[in-house]
């Protein structure tokens, strides 16, 4: 990882320096012991902060998109022989990657817009489980040593086994090493469990469905509507989200929890074939809303209806924009 | 398209507990007017069988 | 008028959002017929079924109806 963490430092430099990318996104340590934070680094000298490690959490490929699209914006102010070319570089690890790729597919922006930076992960630490796992209590210091967390806290010193704190999504990643990079930094990681991804889904589909919507109706209680989930997905990127439409008003902004599962219902089931499983909207979720059991969900159908892993390739189209005449399922269709 | 739209929304309703057989697809074409009415039979038979709505219905007043 | 409906057994409400080209005439033809058919269904006609956006089924749903049939 440190080893890694240099690689990067200095391939960041030499990119900055040659002008190869205008400013790269990626992750420095964060204010608070054991978190990292995106940043985006525009000078050689910044590079230094950058670190790459299992605290790494958020997928960078949300600002992306956000500094493409205000750059577009505002060279539209610009006289057309006066516009300038931005290029973004990215620290992109195997889901940042797939997010790209669907942006991509997505013509939200041209390939030579980005610069990518392609990092292996085995995994980030989610820090409700962390928080958890360690009993609530404050951690006042902490550092990552081998395969172990440990912790000062305000209840002693304390020590977690790496393993038991990944994020569910690392856990059963699939693409855990950059699909697509311009430059590699580190050499590819280890698999993770891919097999059982889909066992949680498996699970709750063999419940009845009245326990299914006793939990779903549940998990949704939760949601204050903060729309953080909607702000941390690199897949939510429209202009004016449905939630904010008022002509038609699609869903009510006030608190009837109807309004709330439909909220969640439509914001989940606009991923058909765009969630890359990064898990940024689990880890912001202030509420703990379990998110990843209907996200998941619906992975699963993009692949077992119509063979589609989101963003796995550049040459596949979104599943919802194409059509196959011999292999789609016909079994929803009724017949009376 | 329009199907596999609707293949996936069906899924997904049905998998957070509101029954499948409430939101229904189907092709009739402009000369299927007997399939037409079969059809709206089959329906209204269904929905008959699942009882009122109540998961997902905004209560108002 | 409200006693008389109250009193009434539970009849399902169902919204059909229908295809003006396909189903649409399809039921003008069952109409044109004289075909029986149950009255629970309100028809919804779009020009399209690749015009409906899954929102319509969900606020269909949220809305109070009991099912929503969509065809093509």
């Amino acid at each position: 990882m440190e080893n890694i963490e240099t690689k990067l430092r200095e391939e960041a430099k030499r990119l900055l320096l040659e002008k190869k990318v205008d400013v790269i996104i990626g992750y420095e340590k964060g204010t608070l012991p054991l978190t990292a934070t995106p940043c985006f680094v525009t000078t050689p000298e910044e590079a230094d902060n950058l670190v790459w490690n299992h605290l790494c959490t958020q997928n960078p490929v949300k600002f992306v998109h956000d500094l493409i699209t205000q750059h577009k914006n505002a060279q539209k102010r610009v006289k057309p022989e006066d516009r300038k070319k931005k290029v973004i570089g990215v620290v992109a690890r195997g889901c940042a990657t797939r997010s790209l790729i669907i942006q991509l597919q997505e013509r939200q922006y041209e390939r030579a817009d980005v610069y990518i930076i392609g990092v292996p992960c085995e995994g980030y630490v989610d820090g409700k489980a962390l928080k958890s796992a360690i009993g609530g209590v404050d951690i006042t210091e902490g550092s990552i040593d081998g395969d172990q967390i440990k912790m000062k806290t305000s209840d002693g010193d304390k020590a977690v086994a790496l393993k038991d704190v990944l994020a569910a999504s690392c856990r059963t990643c699939r693409f855990n090493n950059p699909i697509i990079s311009d430059t590699m930094v580190g050499s590819p990681a280890a698999a993770m469990n891919p097999d059982a991804e889909y066992n949680e889904v498996k699970e709750f589909e063999g419940k009845t469905v009245e326990e299914r919507w006793a939990y779903y109706s549940k998990e949704m209680e939760k949601c204050i509507r903060c729309n953080a989930c909607r702000q941390a997905c690199p897949s939510c990127y429209c202009p004016t989200c449905f939630a904010e439409q008022s002509q038609p008003q699609w869903v009510g902004i006030g608190e009837d929890k109807t309004d709330t599962q439909v909220f969640q219902l439509m914001r989940l089931y606009h991923m058909v074939g765009r969630c890359v499983d990064c898990g940024s909207c689990v880890a912001v979720c202030p509420m703990g809303v379990d998110l990843r059991k209907f996200l998941k969900k619906i992975d699963k159908d993009g692949w077992e209806l119509f063979g589609n892993r989101a963003g796995s390739s550049m040459d596949d189209m979104p599943p919802l924009g194409k059509y196959d005449e011999h292999h789609d399922k016909e079994d929803f269709v009724f017949n009376p | 398209m329009a199907r596999r739209k609707f293949a996936t929304l069906k899924s997904f309703l049905n998998y957070i507990g509101v029954e499948g057989d409430r939101t229904i697809f189907t092709w009739v074409s402009a000369s299927e007017g007997d399939r037409f009415a079969q059809v709206i039979k089959g329906v209204t038979a269904k929905v008959r069988a699942l009882g009122p709505a109540n998961k997902l219905v905004k209560k108002f007043g | 008028m409200a006693e008389n409906l109250a009193s009434k057994e539970w009849e399902p409400k169902i919204v059909a959002i229908v295809c003006n080209w396909c189903t649409y005439a399809g039921a003008d033809l069952a109409g044109i017929s004289r075909i029986q058919y149950p009255t629970n269904v309100r028809i919804i006609r779009v020009p399209c079924t690749g015009r409906i956006n899954p929102f319509y089924i969900v606020k269909a749903l949220q809305d109070g109806a009991d099912g929503v049939l969509v065809s093509g």
